[in-house]
């Protein structure tokens, strides 16, 4: 009962919210187990989120945006200037360059004049990943996707490497492994590799590792990155 | 051509992907369909002509919900330009949230949440809808982590005094017919 006056209501917040370390998470879960009235504010807490949540679902019950007379010709408006604006920026924007870290990969494995008409363009591309934080994985997906439908780029290289955390990226079951495999079906041009390192790290922990076939495992994330720096690909990490 | 489509591409792919998690939000925020696909339209006409600036992809999603609540703010100020939003109520009496909702639960939530303040009520919107970190909410509204930390907290005690309140009435009729039994 006395470790259940230490957990204060705030604490309780991060605790349902999901913002509390592992440690602190243990001590929140070990006082709740031996106080019932803690163990009753974190169900309400817990039950308050699930209604929340339940009273907006996506899609299916929302109600259908009907616009008033007042906010038609304004949805009109703004497609009309994007429709422009995207005619104006494709037509005067070709040759411009900022300073944008995805606009500078892309334009860091372009070579020679791209002066005035659009060229196909060859470069060489490494992407890395070690983070396992499932927005990371997706934003490298859908980047890795991007560059690769580009119709600018169909002469591009691209790499994926992945250690650490980034292992999932290659891990069966996991929604953004099926994409990638789809997209290494679908292009030539893509290729994936996994530390061999990490996978041994893992291994000698005991965790089971079934990793997608498409994913070569034969060298380290570090050998490879240098390798291809060397090689003069563009690395950038995600 | 290259840079600019693909920073767009990027964008539009992300963009049309959570179309509707972007109509949700601004949907609970405002409490109306038709101001909410308005807000919705224009923060990806925004995020379009900002995809440039975005430094980190990972990010995209904070970065454009940030650009919704700017949205947002902007009609509210639009409206009242001398208030302060963050403790500011959007109360909607005839606003089709009301008629929508059809069960009693539902209604007592419903309305719980339109009774609290514009600050708190975005707060709660984005870790309870979208699970975003406090540290992630911190960034889209540009307010620090403390302030994150209380307006969740005092959200959810608004909420529960609501509802205890909406359900009082219901249990003591309850205890008097069961007196008169």
């Amino acid at each position: 009962m006395t470790t259940g006056k230490s957990i204060s209501d705030a604490l309780l917040h991060l605790y349902v919210d999901g913002e509390l370390d592992a440690a602190e998470t243990k001590r929140v879960l070990r006082a709740i187990e031996q106080d019932r009235d803690l163990k009753n504010r974190a169900c309400q807490l817990q039950h308050l989120k699930a209604l929340v949540k339940n009273q907006y679902p996506l899609k299916e019950t929302l109600p259908t945006p009907q616009q008033p007379a007042g906010y038609s010709w304004q949805a009109r408006a703004i497609s009309l200037v994007l429709l422009c604006g995207g005619v104006l920026l494709g037509w005067f924007g070709h040759n411009v360059s900022s300073g944008n870290p995805m606009t500078r990969l892309a334009d860091a494995s372009a070579s020679g004049n791209r002066a005035n008409l659009p060229q196909p363009q060859t470069g060489k591309i490494l992407l890395h990943i070690d983070d396992s934080d499932q927005s990371k994985l997706q934003a490298l997906v859908d980047y890795t996707e991007a560059l690769l439908q580009d119709g600018n780029r169909r002469n591009l290289k691209i790499e994926v490497v992945a250690n650490a955390g980034g292992i999932n990226l290659y891990r069966t079951g996991q929604g953004t492994t099926q994409k990638l495999q789809e997209l290494t079906n679908e292009f030539s041009n893509l290729e994936l590799f996994a530390c061999a390192n990490a996978i041994s790290r893992l291994r000698e922990k005991g965790i089971q590792l079934d990793l997608i076939p498409e994913a070569h495992t034969g060298t380290t994330a570090l050998e490879h990155i240098v390798r291809r720096m060397q090689e003069g690909w563009r690395y950038h990490k995600i | 051509m290259f840079n600019f489509s693909l920073a767009g591409r990027f964008a539009r792919k992300k963009l049309a992907d959570n179309r509707d998690n972007y109509f949700r939000m601004a949907y609970a925020w405002c409490g109306d369909p038709a101001l909410a696909d308005d807000l919705v339209q224009e923060m990806m006409l925004k995020s379009l002509e900002k995809s440039h600036q975005l430094k980190n992809i990972s990010r995209f999603l904070p970065w454009s919900y940030q650009i919704l609540h700017n949205c947002w703010l902007s009609h509210l100020r639009a409206q009242k330009p001398n208030v302060d939003f963050d403790e500011e109520m959007v109360i909607c009496e005839d606003c089709p949230e009301r008629s929508y909702q059809t069960d009693m639960i539902g209604q007592a939530v419903h309305l719980a949440i339109g009774k609290l303040p514009i600050g708190q009520k975005q707060v709660l919107m984005l870790i309870d809808l979208e699970g975003f970190s406090y540290k992630e909410v911190a960034e889209i509204l540009t307010i620090p982590m403390g302030t994150v930390m209380s307006r969740v907290s005092r959200a959810r005690t608004s909420l529960e005094k609501s509802l205890s309140a909406m359900r009082e009435p219901a249990e003591t009729n309850i205890r008097k017919l069961r007196s008169i039994k």
